[in-house]
């Protein structure tokens, strides 16, 4: 080693005043040289070099080892090349526009190909194996039903993993259910076949930030308590909110004693992320509606077969990575597609439905059963909440308060309660509570002065009316086929975190709104909704003094006095 | 919104605090006030309605100096937590 640092010092010596080029070529050279004898030659180098001019341009060996051409790392013998899909054709190299391959070790995922089955699956047309990955969900897991819409979804979320590039948003996939129903089974199937799968059981922050940043792994994070996780704030529930969303960073303190600018260090985190988890996310949770949920079903007396493992899922990675390949050589796009999801959900489904017209049309219709369940099963949850109930209520009664800009509590609660046992009637000062939640404005107004929402406007009213109204479904009850009994059960654990001062209604909680709903209301009207609630009993059902008013009349006509218009 | 018109509005809410005077703002282009607040100040409060709205409707935030994890309501501000690791500035 000593004879290493004699040597490159000289070099250093030897290159003061060269220029850039020679420098550059210089430093290829020794890099080459100096493999023999150390595993990182590059940084040995550069080390060296390092506070000399910097030769132009900059090629970075330890760079982030995707994007510029480069696919993914293949095998071939004992040694890494990068899969280059570039100016029409697909290549094998050594070194890509200055970069190197890293070294296995430093690798985090298990699962790469070798060149030979990369080319063996070009030659054979670079063909995706949607068919194959169906067939190994179908065979690997006991999905909920239909399982094959399901299989088809997974298989399609898998091929997606190698095109993230192609889209703004990535859909979380979440398995939940209670132990033993093979949550991490089935992810285990998801996740091997997909792009630079990586699977830790112990996720540590420092390390995973990194390798989503540098490699963009396809994680897996098997956590026990979700919500708890979530509402702890930690650095992974900072990663899974951010993994969504293509421009999605992490902000990180590294080297607090640097100087500013140097001080904080920005990961990015999109990538395609897998959760399995026992205990669900909450349906308030901002999580909820970036993620494909699946509840895993009880195996009954269904064969389960072991779970998959990495060196089982090569063939495929190696057709998947052919296919994606190919498609960049060949300047294939995936085609543009409609589809009825609104809102989040149309986010999570775009690029699932896209890739599925380009592989296989068959099973759009199939996928968008499945999730157009899955949105129905959700929206179900909410429709028992009391903000679903007076969204849905305000629609219904909004002749009423057309004619005065105003729907009053009571009236609202009225329509609410006809036809329900005593037991599940709602208060005028429980819409209050709700209407805060649902971030809606409103006050104290009339005579005698009974508490209002304000009037939101036809179009907002409707599009909360749409947002927690379930339509019917078009095959009517939900029986799917052949699955008697065996259909997934949801495991509902939103109640826990649901505050109901009404106490032991019903099949009715108070759960706060979807988080996009926050999304396009007026952020200053959520702040009125995180203010304390329920507080009873203020006269005639009245709902505590709001700040708030100013109907369409005009402010300080009736309720609450002393406020000026400017 | 830039940096001076921030501090142009921030200055203004601040004033008003001091004299007791209440605001709420009324989208889409209203502003309600209550408390001692005369023509003056309702005239200085009208002309700068379009940066006091967009400053109680959006207000900005800017993340802690050292590790932007936490965000304050005014710039060059350090986090407790850093605070507690690294010195606040004022200690340093």
């Amino acid at each position: 080693m000593e004879a290493v640092g004699r040597a490159v010092r000289r070099l250093r010596e030897l290159l003061a005043g060269a220029d850039p080029l020679t420098r550059q070529l210089c430093r290829d050279g020794a890099i080459r040289r100096l493999k023999i004898v150390t595993s990182s030659p590059a940084k040995v180098v550069d080390a060296a070099l390092s506070d000399m001019a910097p030769a132009e341009p900059v090629l970075e060996t330890a760079a982030d080892t995707f994007g510029g051409g480069i696919i993914d790392v293949v095998r071939e013998g004992d040694k890494l090349r990068w899969l280059v899909a570039q100016d029409g054709r697909v290549s094998f190299e050594d070194e890509h526009e200055g970069r190197e391959p890293w070294a296995r070790v430093g690798l985090p995922w298990k699962t790469i190909p070798t060149a030979e089955d990369v080319k063996a699956a070009l030659e054979a047309g670079g063909r995706a194996p949607f068919r194959e990955l169906v067939d190994l969900h179908q065979a690997r897991t006991v999905l909920p039903e239909p399982s094959s819409g399901w299989a088809a979804l997974l298989a399609a979320w898998t091929l997606g993993t190698y095109l993230l590039d192609m889209f703004e948003y990535w859909p979380l996939l979440l398995f939940d259910g209670p132990p033993e129903r093979g949550k991490t089974r089935a992810a285990k199937a998801v996740l091997w076949p997909a792009f630079r799968g990586a699977y830790t059981p112990s996720p540590r922050a420092a390390t995973i930030f990194r390798d989503r940043a540098r490699h963009r792994i396809s994680l897996l994070l098997d956590i026990e308590d979700l919500p708890k996780m979530l509402e702890r704030g930690d650095d992974i529930a900072d990663l899974l909110l951010c993994s969504f969303e293509r421009d999605g960073v992490i902000r990180r303190c590294t080297r607090p004693d640097a100087e500013p600018e140097k001080q904080i260090e920005t990961f990015a985190a999109y990538g395609a992320t897998i959760v399995a988890t026992n205990k669900p996310a909450r349906d308030t949770s901002p999580l909820a509606s970036r993620c494909i949920r699946i509840s895993m079903p009880e195996a009954g007396r269904k064969l389960v077969p072991n779970a998959l493992r990495p060196d089982e899922a090569l063939i495929l990675r190696a057709r998947c990575l052919a296919w994606r390949a190919q498609m960049e050589a060949d300047g294939t796009g995936l085609p543009g597609v409609d589809t009825e999801f609104r809102g989040r959900l149309r986010d999570l489904a775009v690029p699932l439905l896209r890739i599925l017209h380009h592989v296989s049309p068959d099973h759009v219709q199939a996928v968008e059963h499945v999730l157009g369940e899955a949105d129905r099963s959700r929206r179900e949850e909410f429709a028992t909440s009391w903000e679903a109930m007076v969204a849905i209520a305000l629609w219904q009664t909004r002749d009423k308060a057309l004619r005065s800009g105003r729907a009053y509590c009571q009236d609202v609660a009225a329509h609410l309660n006809d036809g329900l046992p005593d037991s599940d009637h709602l208060s005028a000062q429980q819409v209050g509570v709700a209407r805060r939640a649902l971030g809606l404005r409103g006050g104290k107004g009339g005579s005698p002065p009974r508490a209002y929402i304000l009037w939101p406007g036809d179009e907002q009213a409707k599009a909360l009316h749409d947002r927690y109204h379930t339509p019917p479904s078009p095959e009517g009850p939900r029986t799917p086929e052949g699955s008697e009994g065996s259909e997934a059960t949801p495991t509902n654990t939103s109640s826990s975190d649901a505050s109901d001062p009404g106490g032991g209604r019903k099949g009715r909680k108070q759960v706060g709104s979807p988080q996009d709903l926050h999304e396009t209301l007026n952020p200053s009207d959520a702040s009125d909704a995180s203010g304390p609630s329920g507080a009873p009993g203020k006269g005639g059902g009245g709902e505590g003094p709001d700040l708030w008013t100013g109907g369409p009349e005009g402010p300080g006509r009736d309720g609450v006095e002393g406020w000026r218009s400017v | 919104m830039m940096a001076t018109d921030h501090t142009l509005a921030r200055d203004l809410l601040r004033l008003l605090r001091e004299r007791g005077v209440e605001l709420r703002p009324d989208p889409p282009d209203r502003i309600l006030v209550k408390g001692p607040v005369d023509d003056d100040l309702v005239d200085r409060i009208r002309a700068a309605k379009p940066l006091l709205l967009q400053y109680l409707t959006e207000r900005p935030t800017w993340p802690c100096t050292r590790c932007g994890q936490f965000s304050f309501g005014d710039p060059e501000q350090v986090c407790y937590w850093c605070r507690r690791t690294e010195g606040s500035p004022r200690h340093a």
